[in-house]
């Protein structure tokens, strides 16, 4: 009697082992099958996103809105989504995670010749205040000069504001900027202080997430410029080879420089004109 | 009595066993099959999604500033394609990247070309490769005609841009 109800444990302990062996390991495979998909799917939509951004440029739509269902956040070098994330090259101001849908403006970054195109992507509100004029798409909701405030919107002061208006905004909001015209610097509140050269940038200040953002996206776009200048650098000898009377190699001079002395702008703007006069092939 | 039990459970057991080795086996059956689909439909996704990168790729190349021409769209300027040949040397990783590691050329249509050369440093010449990773397994080819200026003879040349996706 005893062996018997030995040998029934004993299959009832084998049984439940296996069992439990099992059990763990389809519940394991049914969340690994979950998370791969939901990553599968993420990373298309990203992909598909990212061609829609690229399309944009090719297109003469400059500002569009684009439905999502997903939280989609834009750092400095990724697109995330569903904390999956896809690395770009593509120059992208985003101020916070935007939800249902994004709303696009896309403007190309001419330095003197076209180096390449910034996206300005938000469905935040903006309230600004003393501001110039500005060319920021209808879609966006801004908003100039407000005496009501609501949670999580982004202040930008133009010029100095006074310490109650700061107060004030602090109580709705951490993301404030000043932006002083005059002398093109930019204060991310309440410390952090940068410049801008133009108007791309002063958007770029506008709609960015934070200083190190806008420090690393700034540094992305003179990567840009540099890969561009190296190329029309480049044209300017093959040129010269053709047209020896032209001058090509004085533009090609400048333009290594121009690398690291972002000054020479107006030159370049004058050494191009000049080709242009002397019946030259222009180099942009 | 004793010794007849002790076999039976002994029968019991190794009959344990088998089931459980048939269910085992019967699982890695229909997991492998599972996976082969899965990892099938996997692929085609990725094909599908390689494809709309190439498009999307072919419809944006003549508006990159590398490739495009001072004033007309849709154009690609000659001596910038010279020109990116080094630039492209420099800078491998970065444009492979940005290229999507897509086999991209261009071949000249028209006017016909009278050698059947690379483009490199001179004209006259055929054909341009403007991208070329390491292949492994060619998937598809995207084929569109574009234009092409020459600041040279101030004349536009047409051409074919070829983009092929590898996995």
């Amino acid at each position: 009697m005893k062996k018997r109800g030995f040998a029934i444990s004993f299959q009832w302990i084998f049984a439940i082992i296996a069992g439990v062996i099992i059990f763990s390991f389809l519940i394991n495979f049914g969340y690994q099958q979950i998370a791969l998909n939901t990553k599968s799917t993420s990373l298309e939509s990203i992909s598909n996103l990212e061609s829609q951004l690229t399309t944009l440029s090719t297109s003469n739509l400059l500002d569009t809105e684009i439905e999502t269902k997903s939280t989609i956040t834009f750092t400095c070098n990724d697109i995330i989504l569903d904390k999956n994330k896809l690395s770009t090259e593509k120059i992208i101001f985003s101020p916070a995670p935007n939800q249902d849908k994004l709303n696009i403006w896309l403007k190309s970054w001419n330095y003197p010749f076209k180096i390449t195109d910034f996206y300005y992507i938000s469905n935040d509100k903006f309230y600004l205040f003393n501001p110039p004029t500005l060319e920021i798409p209808a879609r966006f909701n801004v908003l100039k000069n407000p005496t009501t405030f609501s949670k999580d919107s982004l202040f930008i002061f133009f010029n100095q504001p006074t310490q109650n208006q700061v107060e004030e905004a602090l109580k709705y909001s951490k993301n404030i900027k000043i932006i002083d015209t005059t002398t093109k610097l930019i204060t991310f509140y309440p410390d952090k202080t940068t410049y801008y050269t133009d108007d791309n940038f002063l958007y770029a200040a506008i709609f960015s997430k934070d200083y190190e953002t806008y420090i690393c996206l700034q540094q992305k776009t003179l990567e840009n410029l540099k890969l561009i200048t190296d190329l029309y650098k480049e044209k300017a000898i093959f040129l010269q080879r053709d047209f020896p009377t032209c001058g090509y190699s004085e533009i090609a001079s400048t333009l290594e420089q121009f690398k690291t002395n972002l000054a020479l702008k107006d030159k370049i703007i004058t050494q191009n004109s000049l080709l242009k006069q002397n019946d030259c092939p222009e180099l942009y | 009595m004793t010794a007849q039990n002790s076999t039976k459970a002994q029968i019991e057991i190794t009959e344990t066993i088998v089931v459980l080795l048939i269910f085992l086996i019967l699982l890695s059956l229909g997991l492998f099959y599972y996976y082969n689909y899965y990892f099938s439909s996997l692929e085609k996704q990725s094909l599908q999604l390689s494809e709309t990168q190439a498009t999307t790729l072919a419809a944006s190349i003549t508006s990159m500033p590398e490739f495009s021409c001072s004033y007309e769209q849709n154009c690609m300027d000659l001596s910038k394609l010279f020109a990116f040949k080094s630039v492209f040397e420099r800078n491998k990783i970065y444009y492979s990247k940005k290229l999507e590691n897509k086999y991209i050329s261009l071949e000249f249509i028209y006017p016909k070309p009278t050698i059947n050369q690379e483009c490199i440093n001179f004209l006259p010449c055929s054909f341009f490769n403007l991208n070329y990773p390491k292949q492994i397994k060619s998937q598809f080819t995207i084929d569109s005609p574009i234009l092409i200026y020459s600041p040279y003879t101030k004349q536009y040349n047409l051409a074919r841009l070829k983009i092929t996706s590898y996995t």
